[in-house]
């Protein structure tokens, strides 16, 4: 009988190796995913990150702002796998990316439901809110000083709204700049004199969203172009996305990720 | 030196050394300051949070605000901040005495300036801001006067002076005093509740409610309305 040369104590130790393998699940490597660009994306893109975690959490994602154009640029130089932008390409950002639109932003004007005022044209809200028209009975109202309520200068519902209504001019000095869309609607809501904009998702019975040029503010006329006071939010890919990247993205684009689209904006799905 | 001079000397050494100390430091220190006005609120009344710092501000500065977070012990931004669009003047930031907050609340400003490259070179002490509770609550019932059997009708309350999302405590009496209806109704964040009245009897019915009170304000007596069905 031949005798193995193999001890007894390694056969014993291969075999408990072996044991603990098959017992011990496997641990998936993790993965990380890098996003970065518009700063009114960004806080979305922290609340997809964090839902998204939820459901694989050995997947880590960095969610960094910059601007539109610091997503454009990094998505196609390959530092992020993701960018972010809240306006549309432009022929100087580089070639060969893929947008992806997962969120609609309009922003609504509105006044306390006691006010008398149902409708204005866009002249007369850049009037309103560069200082140029201080009373309300310069627009068929009551003889009494409109109040401004805004956001505050970083906002990026303050920055579409001085680009879309604005012509890009600052809002009055005398506007007071509240930090979220809630607080603007409980401000307006309080005050029978006040004027203010919100996300178009903020619109409730507490306050009343004004025509504008004869359009509503309503989701329907947002999403179909009809009121356009509105714009696209943006991913942003190197060609198809593809890997975590494009699980992600399939992720925002799926119930879960639009229901908080929903939340601050409007869901493109 | 005679022993009295010796000690006015000491004094007077002690008291510029004193002054020299509370100076604030000369050179390129920048130094920023937050300032909360009021410093308290009760329930859905405006603060200005107006930062200053120690140098002219440009065109594209920043100033962020950041609360601390008591959970975590960290300090995180509150909001975007301030960017200033006129170079001299820092607008002040508004926030509103609501549920988004926990009270006291704490904040503090850091200042950024566009020529560093947005990076931080002062940061604020910090300021506390307080909530101050309605000491005293009440209900405003709106319902009709007069009203028709199986017939709905639309009642409501609001909570004076608002204390936000709460709840309030319904009961309907009907004829000789039997309670016909038991509820509790949900406020918004203006204090407003809003139900149906519907009954199949004729007579005299009594709607009774009273807000439960939440952390903004104390709960209220009982408010009463009385509708004749006929």
């Amino acid at each position: 009988m031949l005798r193995s040369r193999f001890p007894r104590s390694a056969a014993v130790l291969v075999v408990a190796v072996v044991l603990v393998s098959l017992l011990v699940p496997s641990v998936a490597l993790a993965s990380t995913l890098k996003l970065s660009g518009s700063t009114t994306v960004q806080p979305l893109g922290q609340q997809w990150a964090n839902a998204y975690r939820k459901l694989y959490p050995s997947t880590s994602i960095v969610v960094a702002g910059g601007g539109s154009s610091v997503g454009f640029k990094d998505a196609a130089a390959g530092r992020v796998d993701i960018g972010m932008s809240s306006r549309e390409i432009k022929s100087s950002d580089p070639s060969g990316l893929k947008m992806i639109p997962v969120a609609r932003d309009a922003v609504a004007v509105c006044v306390n439901p006691a006010s008398p005022v149902k409708k204005l044209t866009q002249a007369q809200v850049k009037g309103i809110f560069t200082g140029q028209i201080t009373n309300w009975k310069q627009l068929g109202g009551p003889n009494k000083g409109i109040v401004l309520v805004g956001r505050t200068g970083s906002s990026g519902t303050y920055e579409f709204f001085k680009e879309s209504f604005l012509d890009m001019k600052r809002q009055s000095s005398r506007t007071k700049t509240y930090v979220s869309n809630g607080m603007v609607r409980s401000a307006v809501a309080r005050n029978k004199y006040a004027i203010g904009y919100v996300s178009i998702a903020f619109l409730n019975r507490s306050i009343r969203g004004l025509t504008i040029d004869g359009v509503s503010p309503t989701k329907a006329n947002a999403l179909s172009g009809t009121y356009k006071h509105a714009r696209y939010l943006f991913l942003i890919s190197k060609g198809e996305p593809a890997g975590e990247a494009a699980k992600f993205v399939n992720f925002v684009l799926g119930s879960a990720g639009q229901a908080i689209s929903a939340r601050e904006y409007l869901r493109v799905k | 030196m005679p022993g009295k001079s010796r000690a006015v000397v000491i004094g007077v050494v002690t008291v510029a050394v004193a002054a020299v100390l509370a100076v604030p430091a000369l050179g390129n220190d920048l130094m920023c300051a937050l300032r909360a006005t009021p410093g308290a609120g009760t329930y859905g009344s405006d603060v200005a949070l107006q930062p200053s710092v120690t140098t002219e501000t440009v065109t594209g500065d920043k100033f962020d605000i950041q609360t601390y977070e008591f959970a975590s012990q960290t300090w995180v931004k509150y909001g975007e901040g301030l960017t200033v669009e006129d170079t001299g003047t820092i607008d002040p930031q508004y926030i509103m005495i609501d549920d988004s907050m926990t009270y006291p609340a704490i904040f503090r400003t850091v200042f950024l300036p566009k020529s560093s490259k947005n990076t931080t070179a002062a940061v604020s002490d910090p300021i506390v801001v307080l909530m101050q509770r309605n000491a005293k609550s009440a209900v405003a019932i709106t319902a009709p006067k007069v009203a028709s059997r199986n017939k709905s009708y639309s009642i409501s309350a609001t909570v004076k002076p608002d204390s936000g999302i709460g709840k309030i405590a319904m009961r309907i009496k009907g004829p000789g005093g039997k309670v016909v209806r038991s509820t509790t109704l949900s406020t918004d964040e203006f204090g407003y509740a809003a139900s149906t009245f519907r009954v199949t009897k004729a007579g005299r019915y009594r709607i009774e409610m009273r807000w439960i009170g939440n952390r903004f304000g104390a709960a209220s007596a009982i408010a009463v309305a009385s509708v004749t069905v006929r």
